[in-house]
């Protein structure tokens, strides 16, 4: 307790409290320049409230890297812990602009969504960019490039350390993170709803989000016709589910020439709650399973599952740690929908801890209308996303 | 001596197109005893609850040599209950899946590992027989998928709502691998039907596969789009044996030619 403010509360209690000198212990951040204002807190000056500045902030469970402006990695949720919070330990840091954002707590950041949103100045949250930005890799083994793709992923942070972004000019003037709800709220729009069953419906809507993810991520449709086996998801289906058949499936490249196919999957999942090893009668603990049981792998060479989400869709601490320990990566990429009804996706974040550089692996996805499923071809690449583990 | 030759020709030409590592008919003989298995003792997924509920008035006891004879897993460790049955704890999130016996858990153990042969193998591998000549036995197979379901052939109008009788007959249905063993060829020759009847002007084609030396049906339509009338399903099937929809499989089509309503 500052030491002014202890002798205030003495001051009170002998009856002596025109002793007392009350200071204003709030930071005058333009004192350089001559003024007086001060940052508005909540206890109007009576602590000395600071905001120091570190490489790395946690801001729930996403962490920041204050000084690229990037989320680095997420922290796993623990789902079971009692999440009373202290307040007294909260209220290290008070928002500056408290006053100014009356419908936000003053402790929180990012407007309570640091997935989608970012701070880069420190003083208030900034919505996603209205085009997804990123670079543009080569897509296949000679070498070409196609707009659209998640690429190569390198250690050493050259391969994608720049974000021009390219040809998404023609987006909308804004975007938003692109929930469940509003997928559905979407599809009800243009009247997929109608004459149909719910488990029909909602059979459309996920299957129209992933087939614009696909498309999206510049692979084909359809193209995965191989089930990969698990004896996990086996064992806890009581047989009655032995394989996984993930959305996309590709290989992965190491620098020392290893070459490991059908060791990375994509999973496009449209849900409104987290994604557990039991999701989908256990196709998660599968999906890991048979990543860890592919060939990179065997190796130990980085086998990695992407997950394709909607925006409140969260990978569970459960799926996390297991793939932690079976030596898996795990990678989130969000959608995003812009104000024409648009949708788009974020670059992948890396969930497990890693010695890859999540920042190095970049995509650029255009904007595509959300269509109804069918089973017909689409142009794209049979042999999707080429994963280079680096080591 | 004729009943064996007989059933020898039987075995050898009506198995020709499937070369593959793993025997159907093997399959079909464990996924059999997998059925009665099934039937003969009860399974359960357990949520974190009931797991420490179970194990706690059970006595739950890690058990090393059940381990040894599943296989050592990163994800789950077995528990050998007072009652005799056995607890397939998963680390990762507490829950479990509820064995009867060691007897139930091994053969379903036994069962999977004929089928992780398969893994990474075209998924059509050893499901859909004639080769090239496929189309030529759709109505063979639609007839019998009448007869094996009990559907009066009259029903299977090659119609939209038709398939929503299929998807009410694999309700409750067995596995996966016991759906595609024993019906797979049959859904897709109707599946493939119903899309050309909403497709007017469509028809079947095979096409080789040569990296997976195998022959895979499409739906050419009168625009000459290729429609995909196995994949989705198959997908489906896998996902969730016990309540596959199959006509939800069909919905872009039916939709994109209006047929939806």
């Amino acid at each position: 307790m500052p030491k002014n403010i202890e002798e205030v509360i003495l001051a009170a209690i002998k009856g002596k409290q025109e002793e007392a000198i009350l200071t204003n212990n709030t930071p005058n951040p333009f004192a350089s320049i001559g003024q007086t204002q001060r940052y508005y807190t909540l206890s109007g000056g009576l602590f000395d409230e600071t905001h120091p500045k570190t490489d790395t902030a946690e801001y729930f469970h996403a962490l920041l890297n204050t000084k690229t402006k990037r989320i680095i990695g997420f922290t796993p949720l623990d789902t079971s812990a009692n999440s009373d919070i202290d307040p007294v330990v909260f209220a290290l840091s008070v928002d500056p602009l408290a006053a100014m954002l009356p419908s936000y707590s003053p402790y929180a950041a990012f407007n309570d969504n640091p997935i989608f949103y970012t701070d880069p100045t420190g003083a208030s949250a900034e919505g996603p960019p209205t085009g997804p930005g990123g670079c543009v890799f080569p897509d296949d083994e000679t070498g070409s490039s196609v707009g659209g793709l998640a690429q190569v992923l390198n250690t050493t942070g050259t391969g994608g350390s720049n974000s021009t972004n390219t040809g998404t000019s023609s987006a909308g003037s804004s975007s938003t993170p692109l929930s469940t709800d509003k997928l559905r709220s979407m599809a009800i729009q243009k009247g997929w709803n109608e004459n149909v069953s719910p488990q029909k419906f909602n059979w459309i809507v996920g299957k129209a989000f992933e087939n614009t993810a696909i498309q999206a991520l510049g692979l084909q449709l359809n193209a995965n016709t191989k089930p990969f086996y698990s004896s996990e998801r086996n064992n806890f289906t009581n047989g009655n589910v032995s394989y996984v058949v993930p959305d996309a499936v590709g290989r992965v490249f190491s620098s020392s020439g290893g070459d490991y196919p059908n060791s990375y999957f994509a999973e496009v999942k449209a849900i409104s709650r987290n994604i557990t090893l039991g999701t989908s009668n256990q196709q998660i603990r599968g999906l890991i399973d048979a990543a860890a049981n592919s060939p990179a792998g065997r190796a130990q060479q980085n086998p990695s599952v992407f997950f394709i989400t909607t925006a409140n869709t969260i990978i569970g601490n459960d799926v996390v740690n297991a793939a932690q320990a079976s030596g898996v990566q795990i990678w989130q990429i969000i959608a995003y929908v812009d104000d024409q009804g648009r949708i788009a996706f974020s670059q992948p974040v890396l969930q497990t801890n890693s010695t890859l550089t999540p920042e190095s692996l970049y995509i650029n996805t255009p904007w595509l209308e959300l269509a109804y499923p069918t089973t017909g071809d689409t142009p794209g690449n049979p042999d999707p996303i080429r994963f280079d583990s680096g080591n | 001596m004729k009943i064996i030759t007989l059933s020898i020709f039987i075995i050898l030409f009506s198995d020709y197109s499937y070369s593959q590592n793993v025997s159907k008919f093997d399959t079909v003989k464990q996924q059999n005893i997998h059925s009665e298995m099934r039937k003969k003792y009860n399974f359960k997924n357990l949520s974190k609850k009931q797991t420490k509920e179970i194990l706690t008035k059970y006595n739950g006891v890690y058990n090393q040599d059940i381990e040894n004879k599943i296989g050592k897993s990163i994800f789950s460790k077995p528990y050998l209950l007072s009652d005799g049955r056995i607890l397939l704890y998963s680390i990762f999130d507490s829950t479990a899946a509820l064995y009867e016996s060691i007897e139930h858990l091994m053969s379903v153990v036994e069962t999977s590992k004929k089928l992780s042969q398969k893994s990474s193998q075209h998924m059509l591998t050893g499901l859909l027989p004639y080769g090239s000549d496929f189309p030529l036995h759709v109505d063979e197979l639609i007839n019998k998928l009448s007869q094996q379901l009990s559907i009066p052939i009259d029903s299977l109008d090659r119609s939209n709502k038709s398939m929503e009788i299929l998807d009410k007959k694999f309700k409750e249905m067995e596995s996966s691998e016991f759906i595609y063993q024993n019906y797979f060829a049959m859904i897709v020759a109707y599946a493939g039907e119903v899309m050309i009847k909403t497709t007017p002007g469509s028809y079947w084609k095979m096409t080789y596969n040569e990296k997976d030396s195998l022959w895979e049906p499409y739906i050419i339509t009168s625009n000459q789009t290729k429609f995909n009338p196995w994949r989705e399903l198959y997908v489906e099937i896998n996902e969730n044996p016990n309540n596959p929809c199959l006509s939800c499989a069909l919905a872009g089509e039916l939709h994109k030619y209006g047929l939806m309503k």
